[in-house]
């Protein structure tokens, strides 16, 4: 199931009074092949978020469409699912409980619910913890419940927004092995926003670099290294750097760093 | 178990009946407590009116709290979640329940014994009122203060808006609307008593009740009838947190 970002744009009402207007995403395309892992990274406020959620379905843009399979994509499309940034779990729902969120939605019988969800309960090591409130868990098992919650529901494509961001390092590093193995076992497209870039060298197959607002495709890299990947190998390094550079040459960074 | 708070009240008692004994307190002012506790007992026994048992009044006055209260409930619960819930809607109802609002519910009782003549009705009317805000204000800010990403993540799951409505709203709100039921549940109690005031001119209740022991100038049973009014709207309260706490182990 191939994605196509065809032409995606953007712009947010700045003032109303002037009926002045700030661009936010320009002109969008993008082609992503499925079963692939992809970042986007781009500069703090690049628009990052809001293709995620243009994707998904949650905000509309102002121009273009994405399409998966040649059909457009809606809001709750069963092919695509969302991990948030911070968790996005129901606080008043046991682990169990948020994870069986979707299939509640699609009216799936209690005993089924339950058995699907103690199966990825199982296979997401979460066994022991099904009753417990989501501020009972740490922040690594609250992402993995959320990223439970999101694959029982079996999308073809998971979209991704900065779900390690407020992890600390050691637990990030080892949610994203984890994620690169589950990605392995399953087989989900993957569409991961982030803005490390040792993160998304570490991760995908090809890196998606925005300009600073209005965020626009500055260049796309192949990364083609065999799983699983050394963090500090020479070629991984040199790709870092190059992604690096062309973030901090974007005119916001600039700007920062020469007052 | 923190003792001093049940010994202080102890203490208190003790010394307002000292001081009621040496005779510092006229007993036609305030009586003692040990009057009050024997008025408390007769009112238990004979009644007030003679013949009108106290339990007869707690059980009309409660009658006419819940009346009014679940009616309220029954109205503010759903329009505070929609208030929540629709920018839109918020906007054109919240002059008008600002406007309202700050009527007291007492200022409605020559209306409402218009509208409703004398009886549980009309109580219950002025309840309502007085229990209505509360509960619509705090559910309303309860859906306003539950973060967004949750309903976007109710909504990429396939979520409708009844789903959200059930799933999300109500049970993400229930913490504020439980913080209203408790704010509007005490106004509803000190409410009746004022309604029944004026508004029960024969018959039961616990205003009433305080009201005729006044015509007869009896301090003491005047003085028993607000102790019970203070027990049940106590023991109210610690009913509601121990639901409080049972219902929500999330907060």
């Amino acid at each position: 199931m191939c994605m196509k970002i065809n032409n995606i744009s953007k712009t947010y009402a700045d003032n109303e009074s002037l009926g002045t207007r700030i661009a936010i995403l320009e002109n969008i395309n993008l082609r992503v092949d499925s079963g692939r892992f992809v970042s986007i990274v781009g500069p703090s406020g690049c628009g990052k978020t809001t293709l995620l959620k243009i994707i998904a379905g949650l905000i509309s843009p102002c121009q273009g469409a994405v399409q998966l399979q040649g059909q457009n994509i809606r809001l709750g499309d069963e092919r695509v699912g969302m991990v948030f940034q911070e968790f996005a779990l129901f606080p008043w729902r046991s682990l169990i409980r948020n994870i069986e969120f979707g299939l509640e939605i699609k009216r799936l019988p209690r005993s089924q619910r339950r058995k699907r969800a103690l199966e990825y309960t199982a296979n997401f090591g979460l066994g022991g913890f099904e009753h417990r409130l989501p501020q009972e868990l740490s922040g690594g098992m609250k992402q993995r419940v959320a990223i439970a919650r999101t694959l029982i529901n079996q999308p073809n494509v998971v979209l991704m927004d900065e779900p390690f961001a407020s992890l600390d390092s050691q637990t990030r590093n080892e949610m994203q092995d984890f994620l690169l193995s589950i990605w392995y076992d399953r087989g989900e497209t993957i569409l991961f926003v982030t803005h490390n870039v040792d993160e998304a060298v570490y991760l995908s197959q090809q890196i998606i670099v925005l300009s600073s607002r209005p965020g626009r495709v500055v260049e796309i890299h192949d990364v083609n290294y065999p799983y699983p990947r050394d963090r500090t190998s020479p070629e991984i390094n040199r790709i870092r750097k190059k992604i690096l550079q062309q973030i901090s040459s974007q005119p916001e960074y600039a700007k920062f760093q020469k007052p | 178990m923190n003792w001093s708070r049940i010994i202080i009240p102890i203490l208190l008692l003790a010394i307002w009946q000292c001081f009621s004994f040496i005779g510092v307190l006229p007993a036609s002012k305030l009586p003692s407590p040990a009057e009050i506790a024997v008025g408390l007992e007769s009112l238990i026994t004979t009644g007030m009116p003679p013949g009108h048992p106290l339990h007869w009044h707690i059980l009309s006055s409660l009658n006419r709290v819940l009346a009014g209260f679940f009616s309220a409930v029954v109205v503010a619960l759903p329009m505070g979640l929609v208030m929540g819930w629709s920018r839109t809607i918020r906007q054109v109802l919240e002059p008008i329940i600002e406007f309202i609002r700050p009527i007291p519910p007492l200022a409605w009782i020559p209306i409402a014994i218009l509208w409703f003549g004398i009886g549980v009705q009309s109580a219950a009317f002025i309840i309502f009122l007085g229990a209505f805000f509360p509960i619509l204000l705090n559910t309303t800010y309860g859906v306003r203060r539950i973060d967004p990403i949750l309903i976007d993540a109710a909504r990429t799951l396939n979520a409708s808006s009844l789903d959200i409505f059930i799933k999300v709203l109500l049970p993400g709100a229930i913490p504020s609307i439980i913080t209203g039921i408790r704010i509007g549940i005490g106004i509803s109690w000190m409410t009746l008593i004022a309604a029944e005031f004026t508004g029960v001119k024969y018959g039961y209740g616990l205003g009433y009740m305080i009201m005729t022991a006044r015509d007869i100038q009896r301090p003491d049973l005047i003085f028993a009838g607000m102790f019970v009014f203070g027990g049940i709207g106590f023991s109210v309260d610690v009913f509601v947190r121990f639901i409080e706490r049972k219902i929500i182990r999330w907060r």
